[in-house]
């Protein structure tokens, strides 16, 4: 699993890469507490690397999204695979996560 | 038939064998792509879940991983001796509430038991068995 973190001016984009289980997910949640502790108030999940997600993993994307709420910010989640959107989807977390897929950029 | 046992602890480091375990698994029987995330998802959820609830506050307590493929089937059991749990039992979760409302956890279960075609429990002899069954074909 891989978390690489870039500042851009008005948003952070954190780019999450490989496999988000019961074990990585305890270094993706050290990332998640400084994003919720630092005044970041737009953050892109890109999802285009990860290609599974446990419980473990859905329990810090619902931690940072409420805390983003919290602080009147937001959380935007990009290019999640299709494995992964099933899960999402069966979960809920698809309607309780703003989702952004490459047919609604292209939009754009 | 092919059957196969791996048998570990109780610590959530011992994750990494299960892991490598199924997929070893997965790729003898040759399963597609997905099917193989989801079952390896299912049982992740299922382990972790023994390994933090079935014995509470005692370490190096065992539990079991067995996989037996026929048919088309792929059936995985997991076997402790902790305290009874009958993950059926579980309610499942509101996935209508709004973000503010929903709480944090409690999805690995419901998430074993929407992957897999069954899912069944029996306590015998102290042990906590809980079969999945995914049909792979």
């Amino acid at each position: 699993m891989n978390i690489k973190v870039e500042r851009e001016p008005a948003r952070t984009i954190v780019s999450l890469s490989g496999q988000l289980d019961t074990l990585t997910a305890v270094d993706f949640e050290k990332e998640v507490s400084v994003l919720l502790n630092s005044d970041e108030h737009q953050i892109v999940l890109n999802c285009e690397g990860l290609s599974y997600v446990s419980s473990a993993g859905l329990r810090l994307l619902l931690t940072l999204q409420k805390g983003m709420m919290a602080k009147g910010g937001t959380l935007i989640l990009e290019k999640v695979q299709s494995p992964i959107m099933d899960i999402f989807k069966i979960t809920g977390f698809s309607s309780i996560l703003t989702i952004r897929q490459e047919e609604d950029l292209n939009k754009e | 038939m092919i059957t196969n046992t791996l048998h570990i602890k109780n610590e959530l480091g011992q994750l990494s064998l299960v892991a490598s375990f199924i997929e070893h698994e997965i790729e003898t029987v040759g399963i597609s792509n997905e099917c193989s995330m989801q079952i390896r998802l299912a049982l992740e959820e299922v382990v972790t879940n023994v390994i933090l609830y079935a014995y509470p506050s005692q370490s190096g307590q065992d539990l079991s991983v067995n996989v037996a493929y026929k048919d088309g089937k792929l059936q995985i059991t997991v076997i402790d001796t902790g305290i009874p749990f009958n993950p059926m039992e579980i309610e499942d979760p509101d996935l209508t509430l709004s973000v503010d409302k929903r709480p944090i956890g409690g999805l690995g279960i419901f998430i074993a038991k929407k992957l897999m075609n069954e899912v069944h429990y029996c306590r015998t002899d102290g042990k906590n068995i809980l079969t999945m069954v995914k049909n792979v074909d």
